[in-house]
């Protein structure tokens, strides 16, 4: 009778052992999928970015000492529009090249009325080079006979966070119910508008975005995405105002002659700030021949009809 | 074509000739005005700063000479004095910011409204005349909103609130005129009859 006892005390103990392991191995399964989706339980973060300096000065050589140059600038302008190139770093980002062009497409359209701003070129990725420094952008210049070139930098980090509803992705169906997942993506972009000719700042523009929302397992890698690329659409469109709001500063300073740069026209005469002319143009002496015309006919008419 | 307002229109040319171009001493000068040469109020608007900024302003001076056809010399007088004053009051006022000034443009403006204005009086004409009219309050607007151009066709860019302050005063001078005009006639009128009645 002991030895019954003792011989299902074990088995009791061998059921459970195989149980605890069934169990184990299944929640190991479990967990391999839930990887899968992308779920770690764990707060992670990645971002992308391209820094202007170590584009600029990618040895981390200096920059120039102060010159007294002042940044001739021969009306209209021709201007460039680009994206500085990724550093590398970072895990990577939703800004696809095609992205790029549309968002510098969207940038440039704000600026195409302005009778100071001859044509503007958006740059393709492919012309810049990393590290590539002045010498890349002098070289693009040439290329597309540019004045002014006008180059985007960008930051962008985002998070992905597990919030307590994450729990319910243990039953395997939560992962696709539950919005257990919350993500946060910051993004900054920066304009900065140099003349190719002396390497210098004319003025610069930022522009910056936060974007938060939460999704389920099974698809908040592609939420996660499309907030990142809303991120950049977001902080470009504050960009280009802010672009758009430099620019009129910039040129109050060149009426004021205050802005650091000698503005000429295109037949070489230089802009005198301060000055103003009052001049006729061709529609004023249209319409003054117009007039005349038309009186004199008047005239006749009424000549004619008294005779 | 109005005699006197021909003569007028040539008048930037031996002042050219004399003065040079974007003559320093005659242009409109904040600082020199406000310290007491106020003949440049006056003088500013016979200095051109280039030869296209002359030949255009000298065509349009012309062309207006043609509008003030039949007008007498001292309506004509009228209009560019009145030109002058409210387009150098305008700069003056408010354009704190152009610090020189010079161009004939304004005071056409205000001379070629005036001149609308004298000629609506006759019926014939109305009709040119309010078609000219609201093109040429068209064109103004079209400046007003479009602003001053950094891209420029005279070495000066064109300041496009003088051609306005010139309008303002065409208007004025145009209506003082023609209520000068209406108040002479209706007191020669009254003479005439008291002189019928008496004789």
């Amino acid at each position: 009778m002991g030895r019954v006892s003792a011989y299902e005390d074990g088995m009791s103990k061998l059921r459970i052992l195989c149980a605890g392991l069934v169990v184990s191995f299944s929640l190991g399964g479990c967990t391999t999928m839930l990887q899968e989706f992308g779920f770690t339980g764990a707060k992670r973060g990645e971002g992308a970015s391209s820094s202007l300096v170590d584009f600029l000065y990618p040895r981390g050589e200096l920059p120039p000492d102060f010159d007294e140059t002042i940044p001739a600038l021969k009306l209209p302008l021709r201007v460039g529009l680009a994206f500085v190139p990724s550093n590398g770093r970072g895990v990577g980002t939703a800004l696809t090249e095609e992205h790029r062009q549309r968002l510098l497409e969207t940038t440039k359209e704000r600026f195409v009325g302005y009778d100071y701003i001859d044509e503007i070129m958006i740059v393709p990725d492919t012309y810049m080079r990393r590290d590539g420094g002045f010498d890349n952008v002098e070289q693009v210049a040439r290329l597309y006979s540019l004045d002014v070139m006008t180059l985007v930098s960008y930051d962008q980090v985002g998070w992905i966070e597990d919030n307590w509803k994450s729990i319910t992705y243990w039953t395997i169906v939560g992962a696709y119910i539950f919005e257990g997942s919350e993500f946060d993506v910051s993004t900054f972009v920066d304009a900065a508008v140099f003349d190719v000719a002396s390497r210098k700042l004319l003025f610069r523009a930022p522009g910056s975005s936060v974007m938060e929302g939460a999704a389920r397992a099974i698809d908040h890698e592609g939420e996660y995405r499309e907030a990142q690329a809303a991120g950049f659409d977001q902080a470009v469109a504050e960009m280009t105002d802010k672009l758009d709001a430099e620019l009129a500063r910039f040129r109050q300073r060149v009426d004021e002659g205050t802005a650091d740069v000698v503005v000429t026209n295109e037949d070489g005469s230089t802009y005198t700030p301060g000055s103003a002319s009052g001049s006729l143009g061709a529609l004023e002496l249209a319409l003054l021949a117009l007039a005349c015309a038309g009186l004199w006919l008047a005239e006749r008419r009424r000549r004619r009809v008294a005779s | 074509m109005n005699r006197f307002a021909l003569a007028l229109a040539f008048l930037p040319l031996p002042v050219a000739a004399a003065f040079g171009l974007a003559a320093e001493s005659a242009v409109f000068d904040r600082s020199a005005v406000a310290e007491g040469e106020v003949f440049r109020l006056l003088s500013a608007h016979w200095i051109h700063v280039d030869p296209m900024h002359l030949v255009l302003n000298v065509a349009g001076a012309i062309l207006a000479a043609a509008l003030l056809s039949g007008r007498r010399w001292f309506e004509v007088g009228v209009l560019y004095a009145a030109g002058m004053v409210f387009v150098s009051g305008g700069v003056w006022l408010f354009a704190p910011q152009v610090q020189v000034y010079c161009g004939l443009s304004g005071v056409l403006n205000c001379v070629v409204v005036g001149g609308l204005g004298l000629a609506s009086r006759d019926r014939v004409h109305a009709r040119v005349v309010f078609v000219i009219a609201l093109l040429w309050f068209g064109k103004l607007a079209g400046e007003q909103n479009s602003g001053a151009s950094l891209v420029t066709s005279t070495a000066w860019p064109v300041w496009p609130g003088a051609h306005l302050a010139g309008a303002v005063g065409g208007v004025v001078s145009g209506s003082l005129l023609t209520i000068c005009d209406s108040a002479g006639r209706l007191v020669g009128e009254a003479s005439r009859r008291r002189w019928v009645r008496a004789g």
